[in-house]
């Protein structure tokens, strides 16, 4: 049987035979020495540090700012507040008397004669309910501003 | 008083307890109107009781103990808007309070700021 004749080139290394591998180390290069970096790390730390001290010191001075004016505003504002509610309970008292003339027995301020508390002096603010705030209007709307955090 | 009681005092006040521990002072309020707006009226009472015993007391201390009641569970004031509104109610049925259509029950929402209408229309009061 008859071999065929194929040209066959075999892979054989290259006249002169292979490279040597390179196995050295090949050091990442260097563009300063670790004494530098230190030192600007201590700069930009230091240059930092001082910008953030300014800025401190700009945002407590914002922060004093706005507190001055909370307290400044604050008073005034609780007085309207003040004022607001009694101006309402001066008019539902007004309107209680306009409403129970005709009801025998009936003082306005009392149940009936009956003083809300006896042993308090006549003059001594007390809060009233949010009842009773809110008794001559619908009760819709009693309902509506005790539950219009619900809304939000 | 605490849980248990020693002879009574030459001066008639409460005692500190004979058992006490961290947690004594922390509970004591429990049960009590300590740091309400109560506070006040139920210390009145409480003295009145303790001055005057139970069987005087109920008689002594009566309005002490209404202004208590009063403060804790305002029933006074609650009876007072229910028969203001059921008087409303009563008028407008009759119809003293106008003929039409739509006569409102109410008498007007309050309106609760400083800067709103109802400022604005009350200046000169």
């Amino acid at each position: 049987m008859a071999t065929p004749t194929v040209n066959i080139r075999q892979d054989l290394p290259p006249p002169g035979g292979y490279q040597p591998i390179n196995y050295k180390r090949i050091p990442a290069k260097t563009y300063m020495s670790g004494r530098t970096m230190f030192l600007i790390y201590a700069f930009v730390q230091t240059s930092a540090c001082f910008i953030w001290l300014r800025g401190d010191r700009k945002l407590t001075q914002w922060k004093v700012e706005a507190r001055s004016g909370n307290m400044a505003t604050i008073p005034m504002l609780q007085a309207e507040k003040d004022r607001a509610y009694l101006k309402v309970i001066r008019k539902n008292r007004d309107l209680e008397t306009e409403l129970m003339k005709d009801v025998p027995g009936w003082e306005v301020g009392t149940y009936y004669g009956d003083k809300i508390y006896w042993t308090r002096p006549d003059n001594e603010w007390h809060d009233i309910t949010t009842n009773e705030y809110f008794v001559h209007a619908y009760k819709s709307d009693l309902n509506y501003h005790c539950n219009f955090f619900k809304y939000l | 008083m605490g849980i248990i009681n020693t002879k009574p005092s030459e001066t008639g006040t409460l005692e500190t307890p004979v058992l006490r521990n961290p947690l004594t002072d922390a509970f004591a309020t429990i049960g009590f109107h300590e740091g309400t707006e109560c506070e006040d009226m139920e210390m009145n009472m409480l003295d009145c009781y303790e001055a005057m015993g139970p069987v005087k007391g109920r008689e002594y201390c009566k309005l002490y103990f209404q202004d208590f009641m009063e403060c804790s569970r305002k029933w006074k004031q609650l009876h007072r808007v229910g028969d203001m509104r059921r008087e409303r109610r009563k008028q407008w049925l009759k119809g003293l309070m106008g003929q039409g259509p739509r006569v409102p029950l109410s008498a007007g929402c309050p309106q609760h700021d400083g800067v709103g209408t109802e400022a604005l229309n009350d200046t000169n009061k």
